[in-house]
């Protein structure tokens, strides 16, 4: 492993992993809110929900289908 | 007297000669040094590898075009000095940028804009697997109000499954400083140019209030950070494996940083009325003596082309405009930031490219900081003006910040600098609300007599013009 001539901190690289956590949650409730609006009939099941700038493709969120068939997060905006 | 802002460094830097720059020494991979007026990089063999990604990347030939990192080619240079620990294994040289300038000089949307760029440039190169190594407002310079990333060294290579390391970094120098200004009001200037390794999550913790809690970006970036960082600062654990062996993906450090733009985007200061803010419409000058006094800098400023022009107390910037008719590059600096700040975005808008504004005072101007006093060089040291403009500065120097005017007038002569000065007389409105600040017969020696002697002793006056009724008298000058 590399190490980086500056010391990332143990503490900010954890804050970096809860970061990506809460990114990554916000993202599976969009797609779970989502599921609620289609099983209301509220929405078209292929309608997808926007996803915002802030939103991860962490590994939750692939495994709900954020990524093309390559295994490529999915461009976003 | 060398206007060349490199004779200049080499000499006041205090390097070794032929060594390294002595503010470039914590990055074991990549290495500055000066020859002349050029610029080089050595790189050892891991910073090459990094530097050939980069080469090669999209990202670099787009960003250099847009100006938003330096120009830079490989060279063939033999002589690289001594001591790269992993040996030299090639040369790169960079494009030159105006005047150096430090983050403890910018007016809050300059570091702002800063900060931005850095992340922007994170966020592109995140899509070509690179990524910056640090992350500090010292890799980046301006050229007028345009920023530009100079450590072309700081791009590596994209480990898989590793955080961003300069995470930290980018929040003690860049991230902190901004929230402090923005949701207390306080200048980060003095923090910063009081500790090169700027705002820790700790002390901004302490400085914030529990209502500050709710305001963007404090509980994460913050409160939460301080927390960590003092639970695990004693800690043994192996994070970095943890992270990777949980998995840790680029699309998270891509998410993180897309999350600091939209924060930093979004943070504001609001200077409210300073002293300086509303000068323009408050000026002591009638239409006619401001016309007057912009014929007679712009009369100084044709005679010939200058390389550098220094517009000290340069308030709204009028006469740096003026100066930037033909010069190749105006420092504009006050003491007031609020005034810089919006003089600042004016020029930003403008897409000026020839002045660069700074916040600084000139009776307190930035010293030599960091290892040695060396690694931030002083105001001075930066490269030497062969014009300056003191318009309307002169009285605050003198009575409001206690210089005597012979000391004052000596320093400018150290510079080797002609001279565009401004004398306002003690019965000029605003030097008398100055004095009356102050005890009685105060300041006997500030005076016409005592001034143009102590002037003509220094300078050769070859232009004097009276204004305001005879209360405001120009001098153009150049050094005996």
């Amino acid at each position: 492993m590399k190490l980086a001539y500056i010391d990332p901190g143990s503490g900010s690289m954890i804050l970096q992993m809860i970061l990506g956590g809460l990114a990554a949650a916000a993202v599976f409730l969009k797609m779970f809110w989502h599921r609620v609006l289609v099983f209301l009939h509220l929405r078209k099941p292929d309608e997808r929900p926007a996803t915002t700038d802030g939103a991860a493709a962490g590994s939750p969120a692939s495994a709900n289908g954020t990524t093309d068939r390559s295994g490529e997060p999915v461009a976003k905006r | 007297m060398s206007p060349s802002p490199s004779a200049e460094t080499a000499a006041a830097g205090g390097a070794a000669p032929g060594g390294f720059d002595p503010g470039s020494f914590r990055d074991w991979d990549s290495r500055v040094f000066l020859r002349g007026d050029r610029v080089f990089r050595a790189l050892s063999p891991d910073g090459l590898t990094d530097w050939e990604a980069l080469a090669s990347s999209r990202l670099f030939g787009e960003a250099v075009a847009e100006g938003k990192v330096v120009g830079t080619e490989r060279v063939e240079e033999a002589a690289v000095p001594e001591g790269l620990v992993h040996g030299s294994a090639a040369v790169l040289e960079h494009e030159r940028v105006p005047f150096v300038s430090y983050p403890y000089e910018w007016p809050f949307s300059m570091l702002r804009d800063a900060a931005l760029l850095q992340l922007e440039l994170l966020r592109r190169g995140l899509e070509e697997d690179l990524i910056l190594k640090d992350s500090t407002p010292y890799n980046v310079q301006w050229r007028g109000a345009k920023p530009v990333f100079v450590d072309v060294g700081s791009f590596e290579r994209f480990h898989p499954g590793e955080p961003w390391a300069a995470y930290r970094q980018f929040c003690l120098l860049f991230l902190n400083p901004l929230l402090l200004q923005a949701y207390k009001g306080v200048p980060y200037r003095p923090w910063l140019r009081g500790s090169l390794d700027g705002i820790s999550p700790t002390d901004l913790r302490r400085v914030l209030s529990f209502r500050d809690l709710f305001r963007r970006g404090v509980l994460t970036h913050v409160a939460l950070h301080a927390r960590l960082e003092r639970k695990h600062a004693e800690s043994r654990r192996d994070v970095k494996g943890e992270l990777k062996r949980a998995g840790f993906k680029k699309e998270l450090v891509v998410a993180n940083v897309r999350g600091l733009e939209k924060l930093v985007r979004r943070l504001d200061w609001e200077p409210g009325r300073t002293e300086w803010n509303a000068y323009g419409a408050t000026t002591s000058y009638t239409d006619a003596d401001a016309v007057r006094k912009e014929g007679f800098v712009r009369e100084v400023v044709h005679r010939r082309p200058r390389e550098l022009v220094w517009d000290i107390g340069c308030n709204e910037g009028r006469h740096s405009r003026i100066a930037a008719e033909n010069a190749r590059f105006v420092v504009s600096m006050d003491a007031d930031e609020a005034v810089v700040d919006r003089y600042y975005r004016e020029l930003a808008a403008e897409g000026s490219t020839s002045i660069l504004p700074l916040a600084v005072n000139v009776t307190d101007p930035s010293p030599g900081l960091g290892w040695r006093g060396l690694e931030r060089r002083p105001l001075d040291a930066r490269g030497r003006p062969d014009l300056t403009l003191c318009l309307a500065v002169l009285h605050h120097v003198a009575i409001s910040g206690n210089v005597p005017v012979p000391e004052f007038l000596s320093w400018l002569r150290e510079l080797g600098t002609e001279l565009v000065i401004e004398f306002p007389t003690r019965e000029d409105p605003r030097v008398a609300a100055l004095l009356a600040r102050k005890r009685e017969g105060a300041h006997p020696d500030y005076d016409l007599e005592p001034f143009e002697r102590a002037l003509g002793e220094r300078f050769q006056v070859d232009r004097r013009e009276e204004l305001a009724g005879g209360t405001r008298i120009l001098y153009a000058a150049r050094p005996r």
